[in-house]
């Protein structure tokens, strides 16, 4: 829950008079602001504003002036028209307004005029026959910058937020967008390496995580790292990447709060997780695997599965999978320790293990998988309730046969047992307890046979 | 982008005391959290574009001025930064404007020795933004 909110909605209750003063002001520096960012969004002067609504630039000065209050609704429509849209007049709830002030931000208040307005685009060209290459306009560009000798990130940082971007109509991320172009560009794996390389400088040199450009930081932000993860480049990104991680942890550690939103440190994580060239981020993933936290980034136990699932993966390394049988073991462990085993108590322990497994099994989509790691647990020391996971995960999918009939480098006996035995205390663990009725039953029954 | 409040060590925040002296009334105190929560949310450059945030006030090239016309013309003084110039704010000195001057009078001054305090004694002495 946002804390932001609780705190402004407890001020509303507090009274009347100044919750009505917080809205109206509200009220006042959003159209204010509206009418002046979509203004300069359309490169008009006050006075060109002026005269498209019949008056001067006086009086616009006035309009965009924050303590004007005395609006009259012909004229904001009037303006509204002239910028290309419509004048939307709604009464509200201040539950509503909790949100809007939450999320008071400039790119919130630009809105595009009809003629580029996306959504009007689409409709327009719904059940007309597609373009038979969205991505022409924008691939020549990119690659005219690829292919230029130039350090000016300028025009990355701009597509990375929508902006100047052919074709694109918010439908997909915007660095999506960027790949998507690239995908069948003549030399596209060259292309690929320039444009991993100037991202690599964006935020190993210049620290865009710190300083972003442009009018929607949040978002450049956000594509930096998804635009790192899907190039999924380790060699040349794991460097910077740690760099960002590093900073991001220090600031936190500094200021007890984060630099970048829950978005941009998710897509940060997601960075990290593809960008793995050696072990430094082994500690983050356990972190998370076994606290299902981590004091950085927002997650789960799985997601710091899916974070260790890509450090260095090779179905024939065994310290890869030792180290997932680890982290699983350890989880294991610390449920014990706990006391959170046992059937009945919720959560329940088998479960979250086997999403645990099933998040490997996701990964590798191969039985081949079930085996490694099969091999592995035996080797480190699952208890019973991993390998009771273990097998029901596998027969989930339906693998046991294949398992059995291609167990290398395990034995076939190896492999039965550890099902079986998983199966069976798996089934002893979902049988109901016996309550005082069962067991009366069962005594009357042996009553009656005796 | 953070907020923060000039803090004279060991217990003194001169925003909050400011804003304690001059019993702002509720109708202030709404239309003072609305013009923070909306700073934090632009930052200082959307801010000061939009006009705002006005400023550097003359003779004092770090202060800016939070324009709000209420019953009093209130006018917390501040600066960017001063640590990281990008992340955040800190409020320096609380004022009103009467007259075409200041109340307490010489309040730029004020803000302008509170911002070198700071800047000499370091993060000690701001604490995160009290909400009024």
């Amino acid at each position: 829950m946002s804390d932001f909110k609780r705190r402004l909605a407890r001020e509303f209750a507090e009274s009347e008079e100044y919750r009505e003063s917080y809205a109206e002001h509200f009220a006042n520096d959003y159209i204010t602001a509206q009418i002046k960012l979509n203004r300069k969004g359309r490169n008009l002067n006050q006075s060109q504003l002026g005269e498209l609504i019949e008056s001067n630039q006086g009086r616009v000065s006035l309009y965009e002036d924050k303590d004007y209050t005395r609006w009259n609704i012909g004229t904001l429509r009037k303006i509204a028209a002239r910028l290309g849209c419509w004048l939307k007049i709604s009464i509200e709830s201040y539950g509503a307004l909790l949100d809007q002030a939450e999320h008071f931000s400039a790119p919130d208040l630009l809105r595009p005029a009809f003629e580029n307005d996306p959504v009007i685009r689409r409709w327009l060209n719904a059940g007309e026959e597609a373009n038979p290459d969205p991505f022409a306009a924008s691939r020549r560009i990119i690659t005219e910058w690829l292919n230029r000798d130039t350090e000016d990130a300028g025009p990355l940082c701009d597509w990375l937020q929508g902006l100047d971007l052919p074709g694109y109509s918010g439908d997909s991320e915007e660095f999506q967008w960027i790949l998507w172009s690239l995908e069948s560009a003549p030399e596209a794996e060259r292309l690929r390496s320039i444009l991993t390389n100037r991202l690599a400088l964006m935020i190993g040199d210049w620290h865009v995580d710190v300083r972003p450009i442009g009018w929607r930081p949040g978002v450049l932000v956000k594509n930096v790292f998804l635009l790192a993860a899907n190039l999924a480049m380790p060699l040349i990104l794991q460097e910077p990447v740690d760099g960002a991680y590093r900073r991001e942890a220090d600031y936190r550690t500094e200021h007890g709060t984060s630099r970048l939103d829950a978005t941009s440190l998710s897509a940060l994580r997601l960075a990290m997780e593809h960008n793995q060239a050696d072990d430094r981020w082994s500690g983050v993933w356990l972190e998370m695997i076994l606290h299902g936290k981590h004091s950085v980034f927002p997650g789960t136990r799985y997601t710091g599965m899916e974070g260790l699932l890509g450090l260095k993966p090779g179905l024939d390394d065994s310290a890869y999978w030792d180290r997932l049988a680890q982290a699983i073991r350890m989880v294991e462990q610390e449920m014990h320790a706990e006391q959170r085993v046992g059937p009945g108590k919720i959560p329940d322990a088998i479960e979250q293990l086997k999403q645990l497994i099933q998040t490997v099994f996701d990964y590798w989509k191969s039985a081949a998988a079930a085996i490694r790691l099969l091999r592995a647990a035996l080797s480190v020391g699952w208890l019973q309730e991993a390998g009771a996971a273990w097998a029901c995960s596998v027969t989930a999918r339906q693998w046991e046969e294949i398992i059995k009939a291609a167990p290398a480098p395990l034995g076939v006996g190896q492999v039965e047992s550890a099902l079986f035995a998983g199966l069976d205390y798996y089934s002893e663990w979902i049988r109901p307890p016996a309550g005082p009725q069962q067991e009366e039953q069962l005594d009357s029954t042996r009553n009656v046979r005796d | 982008m953070k907020l923060w409040d000039f803090f004279h060590p060991p217990e003194r925040n001169e925003i909050a005391k400011w804003a304690n002296k001059s019993r702002l009334t509720p109708r202030e105190r709404g239309q003072l959290n609305q013009k923070l929560d909306m700073l934090e949310r632009l930052g200082f450059e959307v801010a000061h574009e939009l006009d705002f945030l006005d400023g550097p006030i003359l003779h004092h090239k770090h202060i800016y001025k939070l324009v709000i016309h209420a019953g009093r013309m209130l006018r917390p003084l501040l600066c960017r930064g001063p640590f990281d110039n990008t992340g955040e704010m800190t409020l320096l000195c609380g004022a009103f404007e009467k007259d075409g001057g200041y109340e307490p009078d010489g309040a730029p001054g004020q803000a302008d020795e509170n911002w070198s305090r700071l800047k000499k004694m370091g993060q000690e002495w701001r604490v995160h933004h009290e909400r009024f």
